[in-house]
């Protein structure tokens, strides 16, 4: 079977049939998915979709928790101060 | 003439076990859960993936089998959130199955939350509850890298504990602020299945070496050389430890928010589970199909029974479990200084709080409101459901928990598009036929 990988940030991450976006970051050893607005890191907390501290941006759903989200072969996900710098203000 | 189908939050066991009620009962009931798998916190491993051959416990075995039975029946909507309701009846749900319609009764089995206790550098990456950690082992099997710290008190740090052992990742420590260990007596006093489970944790855990350091308190963290710095308080004794991760766990609340039952007009809701009452999986299981006898009874499908209280047995042993894990006389209070993060959606701290106070009791009165609209607590995007228990515990003259909650929808930050995309059924006749 070959390696399913998401694009986080454009760097391709591995994932297991199961993860969530949060679970092959971790894996793949990033705890800190950006920055949220208050400048303080995103990252997973509750791990049951409540504190809304691991969002991040994915292709093709939007603004999610990445303790929620599956992953999907190639998909791109970014962070959101990422997707903040990057992206113009309107789409 | 039934014509629009109960809904149920959570897929949890009070939600499961709901469902396979009202299924039995002839229904076909509409199961939504955010998570993208059945099962909720305590059962998480029924989504883990088949090669993981997860080891299920008899009860999530029966509770899978049982639900399996009724699955045709049941409209099973994952990765969907329930949003919001409205006076006219409407349900909204977003997410990859998400619609409007007008369930004739609700069953909330939102199961419960876990309560952390703000202390400086629980802001930083690497940190999360301990249940964040217990999900991602019982889903994916597997931890994140590096070495593990699980702190805070409860019983369930030490199931979380023992399944890293058995997962062959034992935790560095774990760091208890009670000394459940000191009162064996009283622990005897647990029903068997209670004490078993208890025991069989524990035994796991000596066998591994994994020290537990009672009466001990986790006063803050911070990084050093890209490691977490855990310091450690007992009895006028320090200590580092340092660690990759750490997992925060200070009990359990209800995760209520936002589904309190004069919010939803007309429609018959009942709250089943942690939700109603933090009871446990073998209550809330009980709970799930008191609660939905309770839907067959008021929309008189069959003869339910009326609202009753949960079995005083799972509240004694609820009570004797916050005994044996009371915090040690011998621990002095905690002392955060005034920078530590309260709410962390907004960064507002401690200082922000007590400034706040100051301020107001100078010019005007403080109130929940004043709080909330001028101070911000409570109003990032997780509404509160990390910080206001600390708020009102810092502001008892101030104001209360229910205050500066409040009631309202949605329940969770909506994407627009989600609103707009989920189809409408509240008055599509192709619908009526469902029950």
């Amino acid at each position: 079977m070959s390696v399913q990988t998401i694009l986080w940030n454009g760097t391709p991450i591995a994932f297991l049939p199961g993860d969530t976006i949060a679970s092959a970051l971790s894996r793949a050893g990033i705890t800190e998915f950006g920055l949220r607005q208050t400048a303080l890191p995103a990252a997973i907390f509750c791990g049951i979709g409540q504190c809304q501290n691991c969002l991040v941006s994915i292709e093709g759903i939007g603004v999610a928790e990445a303790c929620l989200t599956l992953c999907d072969a190639e998909q791109s996900v970014r962070s959101l101060s990422d997707h903040r710098l990057t992206e113009s203000a309107h789409d | 003439m039934i014509d629009t189908r109960p809904l149920i939050v959570g897929a949890g066991p009070a939600g499961l076990r709901a469902a396979i009620t009202l299924s039995d009962a002839g229904l076909h009931p509409v199961l939504v859960d955010h998570a993208p798998g059945i099962g909720g916190a305590v059962y998480a491993n029924l989504r883990a993936q088949p090669n993981l051959t997860p080891k299920l416990t008899r009860e999530a075995r029966i509770l899978r089998q049982d639900f399996d039975r009724v699955r045709p029946r049941v409209d099973l909507r994952l990765s969907t959130a329930f949003a919001a309701f409205d006076q006219t009846g409407t349900a909204l749900l977003t997410g990859q199955a998400g619609m409007m319609f007008k369930p004739r009764a609700v069953i909330f089995a939102t199961g419960a939350r876990e309560r952390i206790q703000p202390r400086p550098g629980w802001t930083l990456a690497g940190v999360s509850s301990a249940g964040a950690l217990q999900i991602a082992l019982k889903t994916t099997g597997t931890l994140p890298l590096g070495r593990l710290l699980l702190a805070g008190t409860g019983p369930l740090l030490y199931a979380i504990a023992a399944q890293m052992v058995a997962a062959d990742r034992p935790p560095v420590a774990v760091i208890e602020t009670g000394n459940p260990l000191r009162h064996p007596l009283m622990a005897l006093r647990l029903p068997a299945r209670v004490l078993t489970e208890a025991t069989r944790y524990i035994g796991q855990l000596l066998l591994a070496g994994v020290p537990i350091l009672s009466g001990t308190d986790l006063t803050r963290i911070e990084t050093r050389n890209g490691a977490l710095i855990a310091h450690t308080s007992r009895q006028g004794r320090w200590a580092e430890i340092s660690v990759d991760h750490i997992g925060l766990h200070d009990g359990l609340a209800r995760n209520d928010f936002g589904i309190s039952a004069e919010m939803t007009g007309q429609t018959p809701v009942f709250q089943a589970g942690d939700c109603r009452s933090v009871l446990g999986r073998w209550a809330a299981e009980e709970d799930g199909k008191r609660a939905a006898e309770q839907v067959l009874h008021a929309l008189n499908a069959t003869p339910g029974r009326a609202a009753i209280a949960p079995d005083q047995r799972f509240i004694k042993t609820q009570t004797l479990l916050a005994k044996l894990f009371a915090r040690a006389p011998a621990l002095a209070a905690p002392e955060l200084p005034d920078d530590t993060v309260i709410c962390r959606c907004e960064n507002r701290s401690l200082g922000d709080l007590k400034q706040a106070l100051q301020t107001a009791s100078e010019q005007t009165q403080t109130t929940a409101r004043t709080l909330r609209l001028t101070e911000r607590f409570g109003m990032g995007p997780c509404q509160g459901r990390q910080c206001l228990d600390w708020v009102a515990a810092l502001t008892p003259d101030t104001t209360s928990f229910a205050d500066l909650r409040g009631n309202r929808w949605p329940i969770k930050p909506v994407r627009v598009r989600d609103i707009l995309d989920a189809p409408d059924f509240t008055a599509d006749p192709s619908h009526q036929d469902l029950k």
